[in-house]
């Protein structure tokens, strides 16, 4: 001990455990980082699939308008108006309707938009556009979104 | 002696071990820091571009959409095309060219079809530090655009029915009313009489 | 006599002292530093964390409500008990109903009323932080409204209806 040139037990037994407190700090920085990079990585994935099908929605609406812009559309019944619709597309007491939807994430998670046109005369008036997600969330991480 | 050696011995091994350890938790903190920065510019980027793209689903043009969302839209030299700079805070806000943390670059297509206008938007939103300077002409910003990396990017749809084409701002009928429909019918037969003026002219010219 | 009580002992003693102080000098600063860096980093990531929670919970929790009753008549801006308030129109079997959507007392809230009857702030549920929430149209000349402008702590954003009465 008289060779010892100082008292290096305690000191040692407090670097090990600030070291450890180090290590138990860095992991839950790195978790919470994790996780917010997580939730925001699924935020903007479904941001894309939302208008993603807003898109597709846009693009039947315009195939429709079509129709009723070159059309007398006033004169048709609703089944023969559906005759004329893309696919997809119904006409059942004067609403043409169409739904669309694309997963979001690799679990059951779905975004839908519901579209309703409502005829009116020769034209149509846009009863409903809505977009709802549905299903379960995706990924890896365990934490509800908001959206 | 054995003692002294031992302890310097023992010294060692824990120099060394401290320095592993430091270095590993120097490098999961570095990790946390930037993995919580990316976080925070991705959830502000997609609040820019959620922003962005219901600016171009509600409005018509180009034109309004910087307007709307206070930027600036820069038009190509042959006067052809278009591009929206338009500028966010960290959260995805409004923000001047000033104090902007996010810049969102936005080109359009247009399909037009007979009843309307199928736009395309392709909206891209980058860190504000890596696009300064770079806005003063169409070309400057697409170059700019090609060689940053986004943040985010989206694309979107909206479709721009006839009749919000000719009259985007409202007020006023959908279906023109008798005095608009007798003041562009005057207005085109007003252009149809200088044409045929026009060519009449250009006509007897040739002829001389 | 021992070597230690020589001086030359002694001089190789004071040395190793010094040498070992030093090292652990050396060794505890790391730490300390590991420490201070370590807690910053952490308190940053828990701040941008808090951050983006609140941004998901106020932006996206409007951006979804609106989206998912995008429908005609059914938005509308009211005056809430401290600025103005979303309402969200919805029609029962026997009556309309509304959500307003406000802030109050430093916090955006949601209460579920009948249409036209007045604000109950005990009824409103608490949704998250928020500050300030304004919400106008931003196409003011405009007779169809297209286009909401929502004001709230992260700023300025915007939110499109595509349902409208006019006729296509």
């Amino acid at each position: 001990m008289k060779d010892q040139p100082i008292k290096t037990g305690t000191l040692s037994i407090l670097i090990v455990i600030a070291v450890i407190s180090l290590a138990v700090l860095s992991i839950l920085a790195y978790q919470t980082s994790r996780a917010d990079y997580e939730r925001s990585r699924e935020y903007a994935d479904a941001t894309t699939v939302i208008y993603q099908v807003e898109a597709e929605g846009e693009s039947w609406r315009a195939s429709v308008d079509e129709v009723f812009f070159t059309q007398n559309t006033s004169t048709l019944t609703d089944a023969q108006l559906e005759q004329m619709l893309p696919d997809g597309t119904t006409v059942e007491d004067g609403v043409v309707k169409a739904t669309f939807t694309e997963p979001v994430g690799s679990a059951d998670g779905t975004a839908t938009l519901t579209a309703e046109l409502a005829r009116s005369g020769s034209g149509y008036e846009v009863r409903t556009w809505t977009v709802e997600r549905t299903g379960a969330r995706s990924g890896e991480s365990t934490y509800e979104s908001i959206l | 002696m054995k003692r002294g050696i031992s302890f310097y011995i023992e010294t060692v091994v824990l120099i060394v071990m401290i320095v592993l350890a430091s270095t590993v938790l120097v490098q999961l903190f570095a990790n946390s820091a930037s993995r919580s920065r990316s976080a925070a510019q991705l959830m502000g980027a997609t609040s820019a571009a959620r922003s962005a793209a219901e600016a171009f689903s509600g409005t018509e043009t180009d034109e309004t959409v910087a307007r709307t969302l206070e930027g600036v839209c820069l038009t190509s030299d042959d006067y052809l095309s278009d591009v929206v700079v338009a500028y966010f805070n960290d959260a995805g806000g409004i923000s001047t060219a000033d104090e902007a943390a996010l810049v969102a670059v936005i080109t359009s297509e247009d399909e037009l079809q007979t009843s309307g206008d199928l736009r395309a938007a392709h909206i891209r939103i980058y860190d504000a530090s890596a696009f300064v300077g770079a806005s003063d002409t169409y070309q400057q910003v697409l170059d700019r655009a090609s060689t940053v990396s986004a943040a985010y990017t989206l694309e979107t749809r909206s479709f721009v029915p006839m009749h919000r084409i000719m009259f985007p701002m409202g007020p006023g009928p959908v279906i023109p009313s008798a005095e608009q429909e007798s003041a562009m019918t005057d207005t085109a037969g007003a252009m149809l009489q200088v044409a045929s003026a026009a060519t009449i002219t250009t006509q007897g010219a040739n002829a001389s | 006599m021992r070597l230690s009580d020589t001086g030359a002992g002694r001089d190789t003693g004071t040395g190793s002292h010094v040498a070992a102080v030093a090292l652990f000098a050396i060794v505890i600063l790391v730490v300390l530093f590991l420490v201070i860096f370590g807690s910053s980093v952490y308190r940053s990531a828990v701040a941008h964390s808090a951050a983006d929670d609140s941004l998901r919970a106020t932006q996206g929790y409007i951006d979804t409500h609106i989206q998912a009753a995008d429908a005609q008549d059914a938005i509308s801006i009211g005056e809430g008990p401290q600025g103005s308030a979303l309402v969200i129109s919805e029609a029962g079997d026997t009556a309309t109903y509304e959500v307003r959507i406000y802030a109050y007392e430093g916090a955006l809230v949601e209460e579920y009323a009948r249409a036209g009857s007045s604000y109950v702030l005990a009824n409103a549920q608490r949704i998250t932080s928020c500050s300030s929430f304004e919400v106008s149209w931003a196409d003011e000349a405009s007779e169809s409204h297209r286009l909401l402008k929502v004001t709230t702590d992260a700023g300025t954003t915007f939110i499109a209806l595509r349902s409208d009465g006019e006729v296509g």
